[in-house]
């Protein structure tokens, strides 16, 4: 009876809260329609992955849930089939990319937190920033013209005695890789850094004070002061870079790649967009694409468990 | 008070959100996707309401052309269709890759009134089979110029069931040539002289490869840059017209028996890889044709440094335009040329294949509301009057007629001439080429008003590629279906002739090619090459029995 009462009085203080913040409730509205319905409603077509689905024209839900269920079938192909060389090549891509784009903004932050001249400061951060801005289809030429047989690098590399042949970038398979990766780097660099100099400037100036009276150099500082100070950013970062680590890119890829070294070059996104979209081959895209979110959810939640271990901070 | 206040603002923002929210939404299925679904019921009424306080009672059709880039159907030859039709067309742009749209539009089945598509491709199938196009053969009798067109076409257009789904584009005969050795003429000029580079004898395999050789020899470097003979476009893959037309080849294989096989069992496919690979090994080949895409293949014909490419005559078009431009004028440009394989006879050449049954599939699809109007819209357009008024422009401005003779405006002529894509953007001439019979008019004039006369480089492509001329249309689009688990093995199967293929050609030895090319047949065959060929030939069958072949 005293329970009952209590969960009465329970649901009021509820239902009280809610009508007390019910603006706030109201302004959440959009928000949670928004989760719901744009978020988590089309996951329904994740169930594409394991049927056989063809449109007809009875509408899409009725197709979907009429089509002939195969299973694990798709699966099962891509397994036997392309899954370990288009494996391969996603994580050989994004490891590189991650050995250098992660490093790359720290040190760019840290070196221009400690850059006197606000003239050059400026002028780092704004070049350093710029090719975030540039569309893949531009960049992507751009490496094309530069690394080309006749090339800006061959030229330099063969002025300088260093090859005495021109190296043709892009019919090396595994040299793609390495190119992907600079130039992910190139392009995300300047973006990264911009959060790490954010966080640098929120460190209490107090702190290089006292440890300046205590006789710190700059080195010093920088490795005990700024570093600890801006872990928790690193660490966050870290956790989206490994949870996107299967993302390694579509763009760059598609518009770099060449038949040559396509067995080199095609990671998980660019082989779903060639099933799933261009062949019509809805279920085994899905399936594909369906695969690669499981492993990245999975990597998400490994890496937040592991950073909560190694220091106390977690993304969740 | 101030709680009144703060419960209006709360309710405004997020009724302003929600608006937002909806705008964007009629704005952005205007521009997409329109009908169909529920959910944007309430959009279609306002762009109804739009069209109708727009223009009195004339209807809208909703059109994919798959070709359409991002035009508006606003030029004064569509105003004209427009007004003549009393039908208001809609054009939906493909946004990037046509074909993919198109799958998406159908998965989602927001497609429009009428859809234009890839007829080779396995689409024009997928859409089909989903119910999704009206069958045409109910609606003939409101066809009556579609009947009179297209004749014969219509019968071999049909569907598997034995009815019109679709009417093709670009159809009927073209002699226009294809594909060919194009090569720039003042170095052809330079090697063999110019009675030799003026005459339409073909070359052969073994003359060829010497021009390049002595090209090679005479000038390693033009404007300090290494030479090469012959470059490809290796992203646009528009090569194979040219390697296999030179040794015969066409779409399959087709033995003794009558089967059909994979392009690569011909018995020729190896001799045409093994010349291809000589060029490479003797410097004569590009050795970054793999990497080139549009601009870069452009980029270097334009260079000067390249004595040719393995393409259509058309296709170094932007290059000539800029060899025009430049002091070497006319003569620099790139021209056609015939070259015959080893063993090949002068008119056994397979460089023009072109389709009779045309490049695109037009049909209506179950989204139209207004199928009366779609279809007075199609039989305009398919009339010599339509046909006429797209492909000559508006008589009496950029044409008359003397009894049954076509005269051409020759000012308009000349702007299609020279001024390429910006004549064509603002007279509306070919800017929409819709069930485009390529027979001319019967007073022997063409059926496009540019092609009334014809520039150098054509005429040079008309006098060498003689005899190159075949029909592919029995060949077209006999691959398995996407959403089958035969279509993935055919998918893999051209994965590994694609990976294959440069690896072959760019072989450091002939030993090389020869034993890559053995390793690619090895994995074709593991990755079930023999199922894929089995529905070819069944789909095949079938073709011929509709088309009363058998």
């Amino acid at each position: 009876m005293a329970k009952q009462n209590k969960a009465e009085k329970n649901r009021k203080t509820l239902g009280k809260r809610i009508w007390n913040q019910r603006y706030l409730y109201l302004l959440m509205l959009p928000a949670l329609f928004w989760v719901i319905f744009i978020c988590y409603a089309p996951m329904t077509g994740l169930y594409m992955a394991f049927c056989n689905y063809t449109p007809t024209t009875k509408g899409y839900f009725h197709d979907l849930f009429n089509a002939p269920f195969v299973g694990l079938e798709w699966f099962r192909y891509f397994f036997q089939t392309d899954f370990w060389s288009i494996m391969r090549n996603t994580l050989a891509t994004s490891l590189l990319t991650l050995l250098f784009s992660f490093p790359v903004p720290i040190i760019i932050a840290l070196g221009l937190n400690e850059v006197r001249s606000v003239k050059i400061k400026k002028f780092v951060q704004t070049t350093s920033y710029l090719p975030y801005f540039i569309s893949w289809v531009i960049a992507a030429n751009i490496f094309l013209t530069m690394l080309s047989g006749d090339g800006v690098v061959n030229n330099l590399l063969m002025a300088l005695h260093i090859i005495d042949e021109p190296i043709l970038f892009f019919q090396k398979g595994p040299y793609f890789w390495w190119i992907i990766a600079f130039a992910n780097t190139w392009k995300g660099m300047g973006y990264n850094a911009i959060i790490y100099l954010a966080a640098i400037s929120g460190i209490d100036p107090g702190l290089y004070e006292a440890a300046e009276v205590d006789g710190a150099n700059r080195w010093q500082k920088m490795l005990h002061i700024t570093l600890p100070a801006i872990r928790p950013t690193i660490c966050i970062l870290l956790i989206l870079a490994i949870g996107g680590i299967l993302n390694t890119g579509f763009e760059q890829q598609l518009l770099l790649q060449n038949d040559s070294i396509l067995g080199y070059s095609d990671v998980l996104d660019t082989y779903a967009y060639r099933y799933g979209m261009k062949n019509g081959m809805y279920s085994y895209g899905t399936a594909v694409g369906l695969f690669k979110s499981v492993v990245s959810f999975a990597l998400v939640l490994s890496a937040n468990a592991i950073t909560r271990k190694v220091n106390d901070s977690a993304l969740f | 008070m101030r709680r009144k206040a703060a419960f209006f603002t709360a309710a405004a923002l997020v009724m302003s959100m929600l608006a937002g929210c909806g705008s964007g939404d009629s704005a952005s299925t205007n521009s997409t996707a329109s009908s169909g679904d529920n959910a944007s019921g309430q959009n279609e009424s306002v762009s109804d309401a739009q069209g109708s306080s727009d223009a009195g009672d004339v209807v809208t059709v909703t059109f994919f052309d798959k070709n359409s880039g991002s035009k508006l159907f606003d030029d004064r030859v569509a105003q004209e269709i427009m007004k003549r039709t009393g039908v208001k067309v809609d054009i939906q742009n493909p946004t990037g890759d046509p074909g993919e749209k198109l799958s998406l539009l159908l998965a989602g089945q927001d497609y429009p009134d009428i859809v234009l598509m890839d007829r080779g491709s396995d689409l024009v199938n997928k859409y089909i089979d989903a119910g999704a196009l009206i069958a045409l053969d109910d609606y003939m009798d409101q066809l009556p110029n579609v009947q009179e067109m297209y004749g014969d076409v219509l019968n071999k257009t049909r569907y598997k069931d034995g009815k019109n789904y679709y009417l093709s584009n670009w159809y009927g005969y073209d002699p226009d040539p294809v594909a060919g050795f194009i090569m720039k003429y003042s170095y052809m000029v330079d090697i063999v002289g110019k009675e030799r580079a003026d005459s339409d004898e073909p070359f052969t395999h073994d003359e060829m490869f010497d021009i390049l050789k002595q090209f090679k020899e005479k000038y390693p470097a033009i404007n300090g840059k290494e030479t090469f003979g012959m470059t490809m476009n290796g992203d646009a893959k528009n090569y194979f017209n040219t390697l296999k037309g030179m040794y015969g080849m066409r779409t399959y294989y087709k033995d003794a028996d009558g089967i059909l096989h994979w392009d690569v069992y011909d018995p020729n496919y190896i001799n045409m890889l093994h010349f291809v690979n000589d060029l490479y090994t003797n410097g004569l080949l590009d050795n970054e044709w793999v990497v080139n895409n549009n601009e870069l293949f452009t980029q270097k014909l334009s260079a000067g440094n390249i004595m040719g490419c393995f393409n259509a005559y058309w296709d170094p078009g932007d290059a000539n335009t800029a060899i025009r431009a430049s002091e070497e004028g006319e003569e620099g440009q790139y021209v056609a040329y015939k070259v015959l394989g080893n063993g090949i006879a002068a008119d056994q050449t397979t460089y023009g294949g072109r389709s009779s049954l045309g490049w695109d599939a037009i049909a209506i699809t179950n989204n139209c509301k207004d199928i009366d109007a779609a279809l007075r819209l199609i039989d305009f357009c398919a009339s010599q009057e339509g046909q006429d008024l797209m492909l000559w422009g508006i008589e009496g401005e950029d044409w008359t007629k003397e009894g049954d003779k076509y005269i051409p405006n020759e000012e308009v002529v000349a702007r299609l001439k020279n001024e390429g894509n910006d004549a064509v953007e603002e007279l509306g001439i070919c800017r929409w080429t819709w069930f485009v019979k390529n027979d001319g008019h019967t007073d022997g004039t063409p059926n496009r008003i540019a092609s009334t006369q014809r520039d150098w480089a054509t005429e040079i492509a008309w006098q060498n590629l003689t005899d190159t001329y075949w029909d592919t249309a029995e060949f077209d689009a006999l691959e398995p279906e996407g959403s089958s688990p035969d279509g993935l093995k055919y998918q893999k199967v051209k994965d590994i002739f694609d990976q294959a293929f440069p690896k072959m050609i760019n072989a450091s030895s002939s030993e090389e090619v020869d034993s890559l090319y053995q390793q690619m047949l090895q994995d074709m065959e593991k990755a079930g090459i023999a199922d894929v060929e089995k529905i070819i030939n069944e789909n095949y069958q079938t073709r011929l029995e509709l088309w009363g072949m058998k």
